[in-house]
């Protein structure tokens, strides 16, 4: 299985809902905006060589459509000229471009561990701050090699046809307590937070991660515990009763809450509040119109779109107000939510990431 | 090893086989006599593999018996039997050298060591392949396989050698100089041989009796000479090379008449048929003729280079004749 | 025109494609592979000492050898008597079976894994069945471990494996074993001295196919075993695109590169495949 993303994630689930048959002018529309828009805009660079394209990488299917609505039309009607690819912008691929010299993205959507994975590599331009506003991003999340685009949790779900009442995140490693299978991702970035916050780590005291200490508790429970890949692998194990808890994205949860009308419940609370991250690969074909597509970006009013959308909280903290009452309970960024969780630390990942992923397949995921 | 193979002999009585609505075998009997040579001939489809498989014991039939000896032996497995057995194809095992093909059926019955290797020895000794043991069969010619296939057959000293158109797949040449070395063979070893063929001139030469199958049914069993001479009705005559049928239109007399081409010659004016030259081909000494009648049919006859006053061309008007002793009639169906 | 004269000037021209296409999209990214694994991220070999030194590494390649030849194993005897009904059976069930066979492959190793979940999970339809039947009070283990990783490998191979056993047994000649039986051989017998040894070079193409195979897989693992039976593909997965760590991964992909060539190597050696086909 591939390793998924929380952005690939995403995407996934736009594809699920216009399954559903949400729109087919939208599928339609972002079949335009995949296949023919980049062309139309290529072609247009050609004849009105004003400004440079700026190609915006994401983990495509609606997503692709979400970005472009959201983003691109904004930019492109004042003069810009942002094209979304949705090819997914993997690590190794980023690195693979930067180092053959034939770097063709400008901007990747990315999350912390890129900037923990590629950034020793030199694979990363610096954010030009001078163009992209740091007050439009919460507090903390702007860094050197990447700043942040909306954010999302990763939470405890539960099944409530196993379980009574809202069990503690304590009792995820109590089998005794509550028999049954746990589910948790194949990665360590969240789980060891969520796994040391269960264990009465008080948030502020969260970083340094105790890695010991985290992946202890997961050896403590190993047999019961299974690992998904892809969010879509999440919802399932629940839906199908084959895990009684889980530890999985916001997103996710939302939609099993809602399938299953309730059956399966989720918390924000001890979960782990996360970043969404633009990186610019090192020698990106449009040089600093890149940032000027990051900043165009920063919008609170499209970020909110992407809310609407997907379910992932806004970057800019004026976005809050304009969330709609009745989609703040399921923001991930929202005062009442980012209360109750704890915060990535990037400077920790920047440093440890590599190593204690490995880590933490070695022991816990193979 | 068995003290005399040929003690017991084969008969089969009255078997029937029938896949779907086709009758392969019909009501079909016979007794296998002790070391004959006998040789099952007909068309394909005429069920004389089928008969033949019956024997060996991979076909049951649906109704009847084969008897060895005093022993029903209809339904005993193949390897029950101890017949030996030459496959069209020859069947060598691909994976075994020639000494191992020839010591398989050995081996099958617990004979190993000094005894297997020299009845080996002897197998290939006796089909001249002595010095060949140690190739594999791919290694060797057509003829050598077929040769192999032989000894394999026949290294156990079987109560029977079963041989299913052995000689099929070489050529012309090949097939007369095995004809010969079978029959040497036939009589070194003195067992019984059932032989199929569909080629006639296979069977004349090789066989002491002969069994000339059509739809299943044996329809004339004999010596080779029996059936050239007095073929039991058309269908033998013709599978045995007769060439031409006269009707009572031309000889006047009741049902057919059954002339060999060799029997019908130039007769002058005296002839008591007329017919036109339509074709004529040299075979060394001899031309052979194909002429129609005015009723248009056709006939054949041969003409020795050494008699002819006269060598009749293409179109040529010519007066045919034949010797009552060697005319043979048939009932007119 | 008159340098295609030439024949052997034009064979080398029709094949010169191929060769060109050979050497610029395979052997050089191998070749590019094996100079990675001992340059990054410094030259020399520390990669494959990292590797040695580790324990995970082992226990992950020990995994990955265990689940292939087990699985090799498996499929191989069930295909086996796929393959032995298959050439068997009349014209027209032939051309079913086969159907069966090879409609198998088109369906994608996702699909098929989830319908093993479909069937294997406690409240899947083999769970369902048994407990209905009152044969078992609560839900056997069958999901998320090494008997749900096997059967959706084996499953996954058996076409990998049927195609070269049938293909072998198609071109013995079906006389040899009535041959064996004229000759006094029982069925079985029969069965082991001659049609066995004759169908020996498919069975060991179809090791050799399903094993190789089985050394690459991830995706099945990874979603029967609920992902804790990495295998080494994934690992390397993981080292290439998601933590850089090139120069591990790539030694790794080496490293299960020399094992394929050694084994063959190995397997050639043991086996004198022109021998089993009766050439000496």
């Amino acid at each position: 299985m591939e390793q998924q993303s929380f952005a690939q994630d995403y995407a996934e689930i736009m594809r699920e809902q216009s399954a559903r048959g949400i729109s087919r002018r939208a599928i339609l529309r972002s079949a335009l905006a995949m296949g023919v828009a980049p062309l139309a805009l290529g072609a247009g660079r050609v004849f009105a060589e004003t400004r440079p394209e700026v190609v915006l990488v994401n983990w495509g299917g609606l997503s692709v459509e979400v970005f472009q609505k959201a983003f691109a039309d904004p930019f492109n009607a004042a003069g810009g000229n942002l094209v979304i690819d949705g090819s997914g912008p993997l690590n190794g691929k980023i690195l693979t471009m930067v180092q053959s010299n034939a770097v063709t993205w400008d901007i990747c959507d990315a999350g912390v561990t890129t900037i923990a994975d590629l950034g020793p590599k030199g694979a990363l331009e610096q954010i030009d701050y001078e163009i992209v506003d740091k007050s439009k991003v919460v507090d903390g999340f702007a860094y050197d090699l990447g700043v942040v685009n909306y954010f999302f949790s990763s939470v405890m779900a539960w099944d409530t046809s196993k379980i009574e009442g809202q069990p503690s995140p304590a009792d995820f490693f109590d089998i005794e307590k509550i028999p049954g299978r746990r589910m948790i991702r194949k990665d360590s970035q969240a789980m060891l937070e969520l796994a040391l916050l269960a264990d009465g780590v008080a948030p502020a005291d969260l970083y340094p991660l105790d890695v010991e200490r985290a992946l202890a508790k997961f050896e403590s429970i190993r047999e019961h515990l299974l690992f998904w890949s892809s969010g879509a692998e999440s919802q399932s194990l629940l839906r199908d009763g084959e895990c009684v808890m889980g530890f999985l994205w916001s997103t996710r949860a939302n939609m099993l809450k809602e399938e299953t009308e309730g059956r399966i419940d989720y918390t924000f609370e001890k979960g782990l509040l996360q970043p969404g991250i633009w990186v610019v690969p090192k020698g990106n074909p449009a040089g600093k119109e890149a940032f000027h597509a990051i900043a165009s970006m920063q919008s609170a009013a499209e970020q909110i779109i992407l809310l609407e959308q997907m379910g992932n909280g806004p970057a800019n903290p004026a976005g809050s107000d304009l969330v709609p009452e009745a989609l703040k309970a399921v923001n991930p960024s929202d005062p009442a939510n980012t209360a109750v969780q704890a915060k990535v630390s990037a400077e920790w990942y920047f440093e440890n990431h590599t190593a204690v992923y490995q880590e933490f397949l070695d022991r816990i995921a193979s | 090893m068995h003290a005399n193979p040929n003690d017991q002999t084969l008969s089969v009585q009255g078997i029937n086989k029938r896949y779907g609505t086709f009758q392969a075998l019909n009501d079909v009997g016979i007794d296998v006599k002790r070391g004959e040579f006998l040789t099952l001939l007909g068309p394909s489809g005429s069920g004389k593999t089928t008969l033949l498989m019956s024997v060996a014991g991979f076909i049951q039939p649906d109704s009847g018996r084969i008897m060895l000896g005093a022993q029903d032996i209809t339904f005993a497995a193949p390897e029950k039997r101890n017949f030996g057995m030459v496959f069209q194809g020859y069947a060598l095992f691909p994976h075994l050298k020639v000494r191992e093909n020839v010591a398989f059926p050995l081996k099958m019955r617990g004979i190993r060591g000094a005894a297997a290797t020299k009845s080996v020895a002897e197998a290939l000794e006796l089909v001249g392949l002595a010095d060949k043991g140690e190739r594999y069969p791919r290694e060797l010619s057509g003829g050598q396989q077929q040769r192999v296939a032989l000894a394999r057959a026949i290294v156990f000293q079987p109560h029977l050698l079963l041989l299913d158109e052995p000689l099929s797949a070489l050529d012309t040449q090949l097939r007369g100089q095995l004809q010969t070395e079978l029959k040497r063979l036939h009589r070194a070893v003195g067992l019984t041989f059932i032989y199929v063929t569909h080629d006639q001139g296979e069977a004349l030469s090789m066989s002491d009796r002969i069994a000339v199958m059509k739809d299943g049914r044996i329809v004339q069993l004999g010596a080779p000479s029996a059936l050239y001479n007095r073929p039991a009705n058309r269908f033998v005559a013709e599978f045995l090379g007769v060439e031409n049928f006269l009707p009572e239109r031309l000889t006047g007399r009741q049902g057919l008449l059954a002339v060999r081409a060799s029997a019908l010659s130039l007769a002058g004016k005296a002839g008591r048929i007329s017919a036109r030259v339509s074709d004529l081909d040299y075979h060394g000494a001899e031309i052979r003729y194909t002429a129609q009648t005015e009723c248009g049919l056709s006939l054949r006859f041969n003409l020795s280079l050494r008699d002819a006053a006269h060598v009749p061309q293409e179109n040529e008007n010519v007066t045919l004749d034949w010797q009552e002793k060697d005319a043979l009639p048939f009932p007119a169906a | 025109m008159r340098i295609l004269a030439n024949p052997m000037l034009r064979y080398w021209l029709l094949i010169a494609p191929a060769l060109l296409a050979m050497a610029v999209f395979y052997f050089y990214p191998i070749s590019h592979v094996l100079w990675m694994s001992v340059t990054l991220p410094e030259p020399g070999v520390s990669n494959f000492e990292s590797l040695a030194a580790s324990r995970s590494v082992q226990r992950m390649l020990w995994t990955t050898l265990r689940i292939a030849v087990l699985s090799t194993m498996i499929s191989l005897i069930l295909a086996y008597f796929v393959a032995y009904v298959i050439s068997t059976v009349d014209e027209r069930r032939r051309r079913l079976l086969f159907m069966g066979v090879v409609i198998s492959l088109w369906i994608s190793v996702l699909v098929r894994a989830f319908a093993w979940f479909a069937l294997l999970r406690n409240d899947g339809l083999i769970n369902q069945a048994l407990i209905g039947m009152g044969l078992i009070d609560r839900p056997l283990p069958l999901m998320w471990n090494e008997f749900a990783v096997l059967v959706g490998m084996v499953h996954y191979m058996l076409p990998l494996a049927i195609l070269p056993l049938y293909s072998g047994m198609q071109s013995i000649d079906p006389r040899l074993v009535a041959a064996a039986r004229g000759l006094g051989a029982s069925r079985m017998t029969a069965f082991w001295k001659i049609w066995f040894p004759l169908t020996l070079p498919g069975v060991f193409a179809a090791s050799i196919l399903v094993f190789i195979y089985s050394l690459g897989f991830y995706v099945t693992p990874a979603l029967l075993g609920g992902g804790k039976k990495m295998m080494v593909a994934e690992y390397i997965k993981v080292q290439i695109l998601e933590v850089v760590n090139w120069g591990l991964g790539s030694a790794l992909a080496t490293l299960l590169l020399i094992f394929v060539l050694v084994t063959l190597a190995i397997v050639s050696r043991v086996v004198d495949l022109r021998k089993v086909f009766g050439a000496g």
